[in-house]
């Protein structure tokens, strides 16, 4: 389990928190999506997580491990795919000959797998590959890694249409009950069919941390061209046709898919009402009241 | 605390091969023009030939040692650095080895091709087959065994200035590290002014002997340059492995 109790974090010593007393708990068998705005500290959080950065507050617990300790035993078994990354001017090969033997359970069988999902090749030379390409080596050999946490930050920038249909195809296939994926992205429709569990951020405060199915059996989601209801939904986005909107669910209607567009509105707009269905940490709820 | 350390050094190899190969090309190539010119003027095996060997080394030391954490100076760089399962001791001792013993022995090894190529063109142009100067020899003209070491302590400081120079700031490393080189130059060089101008009766009264001698003389001074080169250059390599362990993703935090 990945424990976060009470992190605080400021890139400056008298600068506002990126984050403020965020207080997580991700379970093993989660593929977590971290959506928030833009500077709300989501790729912040993944460094602190990956032990990249060292709270100013605050503690983070991964199986034991404190992460900015970098511990050999912590860092074989977890990786990052940052937003940007660079890959050495090496064939495919050599690459593997030079950073699978860091990571005790590389799969060789794994990585050639996501790599035909992937529909690459692996006589390849990177220096040679566009950035879509390096990108779906580089996923491929992260998967490979079967690291039990996988960090992702934007990882389906950079990918074309079947590229991110790849990418979800792999990450399914690359889930097990002892793992913990965490996707962070602007990228909404890239990852909602894979997601089982949300967290959205803002500036400084968790606002939902909440797993696909609690949101479902409390929220439906719809498209609707009747302006009335939308009027009456607790949120509604204008679209081509209609509305997406959001209402509280019917407990004797079908659960539906969960909108993660709207959801994100939702969170962002009304986190009381995030709060109050009991979506949101306590710590946030005490946050927001302040 | 040094977990992983022959992993990184065939990581280094495997992805750095390039690099390194055209670095010891490079060495080996300064060091073979300056056996040409020398071959075809009919000079070497002396003092100035040594000095301009010397002064060769330093200048590729410096260069070479301030690349030493170059993957630190982007943001992807510095997050694959600092999360490769490997203790941070490893990831530093790989890169002193490379710019420390490994550079010295290929620098020597490119001494003895510059001298090759030397005799050779000696043969060529004058007729005449040279011998070969010794490091060693070379460097005793300094004033015997402790100006062999006077060398060598001077060149472990420069190594070590320019390896500090790279952990401290990944970027524009070289022309940083050369602004605090300067202002130690300037410091020691007023030092050593005032110290011969306290000694300038007893030098004056020396006059014709050897000045280098005097000054590198095992009696005192020679002893405490070499002191404090060697004393410089290790603390200057524990505060880069400081410096290293304790960095982040964000260049310059804090």
């Amino acid at each position: 389990m990945l424990a976060i109790n009470n992190l605080s974090f400021s890139y400056r010593r008298k600068a506002p928190m990126v984050l403020d007393n965020y207080n997580l708990k991700i379970e093993k068998g989660t593929i977590c999506g971290l959506l928030g705005p833009n500077g709300t500290g989501k790729s912040t959080l993944l460094y602190l997580i990956a032990g990249l950065l060292k709270p100013t507050s605050g503690n983070i617990d991964y199986n034991g491990f404190n992460p900015h300790d970098r511990k050999v035993d912590f860092l074989n078994d977890i990786f990052i795919v940052p937003e940007e990354f660079s890959l050495p001017p090496i064939s495919i090969e050599d690459f593997i000959k030079a950073n699978a033997q860091f990571y005790p359970k590389f799969s060789r069988d794994d990585f050639e797998k996501f790599l035909a999902i992937f529909e690459m090749g692996h006589d390849l030379n990177l220096d040679r590959l566009s950035m879509g390409q390096k990108k779906r080596v580089f996923l491929s050999f992260a998967l490979a890694c079967n690291t039990s946490l996988l960090l992702l930050d934007e990882p389906t920038n950079g990918l074309d249409i079947p590229g991110k249909r790849c990418f979800r195809k792999a990450v399914l296939e690359s889930m097990t009950d002892d793992r913990i994926i965490i996707i962070s992205t602007h990228q909404v429709y890239d990852v909602d069919r894979i997601l089982d569990h949300i967290i959205v951020a803002s500036p400084g405060k968790v606002l939902l941390n909440a797993d696909m199915r609690s949101i479902s059996r409390q929220l439906s989601f719809s498209f609707s061209p009747d302006r009335n209801r939308s009027q009456l939904a607790l949120l509604s986005l204008e679209a081509p046709g209609g509305y997406h909107i959001v209402e509280l669910a019917d407990s004797d209607a079908e659960e539906t898919d969960v909108n993660l567009e709207t959801l994100f509105e939702l969170a962002i707009n009304r986190p009381e009402l995030i709060a109050q269905l009991g979506l949101a940490p306590a710590s946030s709820l005490h946050s927001s009241q302040n | 605390m040094l977990t992983n350390f022959s992993l990184v050094l065939k990581k280094e190899w495997i992805e750095r091969r390039r690099m390194l190969i055209v670095g010891v090309i490079s060495v080996f190539s300064a060091y073979i023009i300056i056996g040409l010119m020398l071959g075809l003027l009919g000079l070497g095996g002396g003092y100035g030939s040594f000095i301009l060997s010397y002064l060769i080394a330093i200048i590729l030391c410096m260069i070479f040692s301030s690349f030493a954490f170059s993957s630190m100076k982007e943001k992807s760089g510095r997050i694959s650095t600092l999360t490769l399962p490997a203790s941070p001791g490893a990831k530093y001792l790989s890169r002193l080895l490379v710019t420390g013993p490994c550079l010295l022995l290929i620098i020597i090894a490119g001494f003895y091709l510059g001298e090759s190529v030397r005799i050779l063109m000696a043969k060529i142009q004058h007729g005449y087959w040279g011998s070969y100067s010794s490091i060693v020899q070379s460097a005793s003209m300094f004033g015997g065994a402790s100006g062999v070491m006077v060398i060598l302590s001077s060149y472990v400081f420069y190594q070590a200035l320019f390896f500090w120079g790279s952990a401290m700031w990944p970027r524009f490393s070289f022309i940083k590290t050369m602004l605090v080189f300067a202002i130690i130059e300037t410091v020691q060089s007023i030092a050593v002014i005032i110290w011969l101008l306290s000694k300038r009766y007893e030098l004056e009264a020396m006059a014709t002997q050897d000045i280098h001698a005097e000054v590198y003389d095992i009696n005192p001074f020679g002893v405490w340059s070499i002191a404090i080169n060697f004393a410089i250059a290790a603390a200057l390599y524990v505060w880069a492995y400081y410096r290293f362990r304790r960095d982040n993703v964000v260049y310059k935090l804090f």
